[in-house]
């Protein structure tokens, strides 16, 4: 059953006690006070940001190639070889957009993992409008990342439909305070974005396991295309994905932080990008608000939640009652 | 020092900044424009007369002092054996001079007033009575010598004229008409003054017809009463003037069957006594005579030096050339535009395709004219959507992309503007200036969200686009604020302190409490 309000709105201060974050609060009193604009390109930059990860000893998909030029698109087909599978990416783009995923190829025609079929020249074409700069953010020029296709775990397959689940970890001080799964939909087009329709469910931090469940701003507990429940999935290499995420947002020094992973079935948790700006709708998942939980990180002396100490603040997290987290 | 608190600083010293600009501009502006628009007169009294007996009195009207004429400077030149009183009467509100005599012998008096006049406002209404008190009443129905409401022939009239379901001021105007039309110009010395002689033989002196006019509207019942005045113009020798106030509607109106004015009298028409026939009136004394000069005064030095360059004029917008007035305030309604979208992205959290292209689009709107801009904008959008899609299978890159939209936005709104002007030749031109480019962004933007983001969410972006757009439209479409903004560009030292509150505004937009409205239960 899902649980939903027929009310058409809830008033600031019933919201407030929830600890709900708006978006004006986000921006003025956690990003503008955490995030410093210097280290900005680190998350806008994908290239930038694979790069901290390597160093880092984080796992990211594997780069085939970089166009940086239009003169270069036309090496294209030399560059990606024989390979069937690949993953066309803008550096600079947001919220997953200029992404196209070639999951089959005959020839020179290459097939998207929903089978849409996409000539070499709309390819070509699609190459020289990220250089362009359509997708990145400000319109600057961009580069296109060529990168390896992450087939999912088996054991996402059978809640996620048409696409590649991801993980949202949200850092704060470097401490992870939420996490959701995006699972695409057929309304999402099979892209794990939540205004299009993709289900996002929340995962209980100390275990990996999922609950709760949002879908266009409404709680939902069933997949819509499969009917199998949301909730109750015990995701794989659950530790990696919390040990990865800890390990970028230091790496970052971003204070608050929004790392996306997909977890691969061979080479496990990979980082896709990370995010200075990430959405709200994870309180949606949650059924919670985010701020007590920001709250209760900043009541904790530094010392006790750096390093492996935030494992600690982790099951602290996960374990206190619903009612801890009330204002 | 927080940035909270210091925004809030900000924001209080540009409040101070606008509140001590805009009080220091009004206060020049007030001066310049009494010194333009206001005029100063002198009036003064010459009046001489002889005392038989010690206990005479004289009684001289004064000027009233209204919202059209203020009385800046009295002087009075009384004679030395004379008793020198001021008196306001409760009944008429008349201010007079009483002055008594002390001494028999020959009096000469003088007084002198500055008055400054203004051209009465159109909302400067009328002194609102809530009602005649009995007294008042009685008095101003009353019948006496010269006001004889039971004349025969004053009943011959009532019978011309029936009261009938005429309403007062139906019948007011009936009987002004009467007054004014009905008789030929005679002189006092005939006795034309007198009512009764005045509809006898259809001739009638100015005081004659508005001692008729006073008189019928007592016989049918309705206050009225005799002003006497001055029209201020330039004269040595002025005549004071007579004209009727009559009460109905909970106002006194004025009625002037000499000159024809009706219910409002010009503005420089300087009542002095109501419910009196002369400025000057005496008891026991003899040879009464008043004579009254009126002069045109000079403005201040400093307006008519208004014209002298200075750099403080720079702050001055209204002294640019009246053609650039318009464009001026266009942009100086931009800020405005800006705030509106401020408030509806911060506070509402409604979104649009482009931060400032809604407002722009109205402001385009404005300086054009609406249909011709509405049909424009329809035309533009539909050939830059289907040359989109056209320019789409063609591969090209963004800006080339881009470009080709724009030239074939330009080449339609240039033949389309020659074509309102073969069928309308002055509508129209001036839609040029949709911004051409926020235009064809739009149309990229909203190409590329579909593409990405799918149509419900563009769709939903046209339409935030769309409201905010027809808010900036309405709000900014109004004259009187351009208008405002030109006199008093300082105004927007406010609009300034506006978005530094929503810049540091942290509580929930809008949709928000919709969006999470789940999340209480």
């Amino acid at each position: 059953m899902d649980n939903n309000s027929n009310r058409f709105w809830a008033w600031p201060d019933e919201l407030k006690r929830r600890g709900i974050l708006g978006i004006n609060q986000r921006n003025l009193d956690i990003i503008l006070e955490s995030n410093p604009r210097a280290f900005y390109p680190r998350v806008d930059n994908k290239l930038l940001t694979k790069e901290i990860c390597q160093a880092n000893g984080i796992q990211v998909p594997e780069t085939y190639f970089i166009i940086k030029e239009h003169s270069e698109c036309h090496r294209f087909l030399d560059l990606v070889e024989d390979r069937t599978e690949f993953v066309v990416k803008p550096s600079s783009g947001a919220a997953g957009r200029g992404i196209v995923v070639v999951a089959g190829r005959l020839g020179n025609n290459f097939f998207t993992s929903s089978g849409r079929l996409i000539e070499w020249t709309d390819l070509r074409h699609h190459l020289s409008t990220i250089i362009s700069g359509l997708y990145s953010l400000g319109g600057q020029a961009d580069s296109v990342i060529v990168e390896r296709r992450i087939v999912s775990h088996p054991l996402l397959k059978s809640i996620a439909v048409e696409g590649t689940p991801d993980i949202r970890v949200i850092l704060y001080r470097g401490v992870p305070v939420m996490a959701m799964i995006r699972l695409p939909t057929k309304m999402s087009g099979g892209r794990a974005n939540l205004h299009q329709g993709a289900i996002a469910a929340a995962i209980e931090l100390n275990t990996g396991r999922t609950y709760g469940g949002v879908c266009r701003d409404r709680a939902i507990s069933m997949h819509p295309d499969t009917n199998f429940p949301i909730a109750g999935i015990e995701l794989p290499n659950w530790k990696d994905v919390l040990e990865g995420a800890m390990k970028l947002s230091d790496a970052l020094e971003m204070g608050y932080v929004g790392i996306d992973f997909v977890i691969d079935a061979d080479t496990g948790p990979v980082v896709l990008e990370a995010n200075a700006r990430p959405g709200l709708a994870i309180q949606l998942a949650h059924r919670e608000g985010i701020v007590p939980r920001l709250k209760y990180i900043d009541s904790i002396p530094m010392a006790d939640r750096t390093g492996e100490n935030r494992w600690d603040v982790i099951e602290s997290i996960a374990t206190k009652s619903s009612d801890f987290w009330r204002i | 020092m927080s940035a909270r608190v210091l925004s809030q600083i900000w924001a209080a010293i540009f409040i101070l900044l606008g509140i001590v600009a805009f009080s220091l501009r009004y206060q020049a502006r007030h001066e310049v424009q009494e010194g333009l628009q206001d005029s100063l007169w002198r009036l003064s009294y010459d009046i001489k007369f002889e005392v038989d007996s010690p206990e005479a009195e004289v009684r001289v009207g004064l000027p009233d002092q209204d919202s059209s004429a203020a009385i800046i400077e009295v002087e009075e030149k009384s004679h030395i054996n004379l008793d020198a009183e001021d008196y306001t009467s409760p009944l008429n509100k008349n201010r007079e001079l009483i002055l008594t005599t002390q001494l028999t012998g020959n009096y000469q008096v003088g007084a002198e007033f500055e008055i400054r006049l203004k051209p009465r406002n159109a909302w400067d209404e009328q002194h609102q009575v809530s009602g005649l008190s009995s007294t008042a009443r009685s008095r101003f129905l009353r019948s006496d010598a010269t006001i004889d409401t039971a004349g025969a022939n004053v009943r011959e009239v009532m019978q011309q004229i029936p009261r009938g379901e005429l309403t007062d001021s139906e019948l007011v105007q009936q009987l002004f008409d009467f007054c004014s039309q009905s008789f030929k110009p005679g002189s006092s010395a005939d006795g034309f003054d007198a009512v009764g002689y005045a509809l006898a033989n259809h001739q009638a002196t100015p005081l004659g017809r508005v001692r008729t006019l006073v008189t019928l509207c007592r016989a049918y019942r309705i206050p009225a009463r005799l002003v006497t005045g001055f029209e201020l113009r330039q004269s040595d020798s002025a005549k004071p003037h007579v004209w009727a106030e009559v009460f109905y509607g909970h106002h006194w109106v004025p009625f002037d069957p000499t000159y024809g004015h009706a219910r409002q009298m010009p503005y420089n028409f300087l009542p002095i006594r109501h419910d009196g026939e002369e400025i000057v009136r005496g008891e026991g004394i003899k040879d009464l005579s008043a004579k009254y000069t009126i002069l045109r005064l000079p403005p201040p030095a400093n307006v008519l030096q208004a014209e002298v360059r200075r750099p403080s004029q720079v702050l001055d917008l209204t002294r640019l050339p009246v053609e650039m007035h318009e464009i001026m305030s266009l942009m100086l309604l931009l800020p405005l535009g800006a705030l509106i979208t401020a408030i509806f992205r911060n506070l509402i959290g409604m979104r649009t395709l482009g931060t400032f292209a809604p407002a722009l689009l109205a402001m385009s709107f404005i300086y054009a004219e609406l249909a011709t801009s509405l049909v424009i904008l329809i035309a533009v959008l539909t050939a830059g959507y289907f040359g989109r899609i056209m320019l789409d299978r063609l591969h090209l890159l963004m800006v080339p992309r881009s470009s080709i939209v724009l030239t074939m936005i330009i080449m339609l709104i240039v033949f389309g503007v020659s074509l309102i002007d073969y069928a309308d030749p002055i509508s129209g031109v001036r839609a040029v200036l949709l911004p051409l480019v926020i235009l064809t962004t739009l149309i990229e933007r909203y190409f590329v969200t579909t593409e990405e983001d799918g149509m419900a969410f563009a769709m939903q972006l046209v339409v935030g686009t769309a409201v905010v757009a027809a808010c900036c439209y309405l709000i900014l479409g109004w004259k009187q604020i351009g208008a405002l903004l030109l006199i008093y560009p300082e105004l927007h030292f406010f609009t300034i302190a506006a978005f530094i509150w929503i810049g540091r505004y942290s509580g929930y937009r809008l949709v928000e409490l919709w969006r999470f409205r789940d999340m209480v239960k």
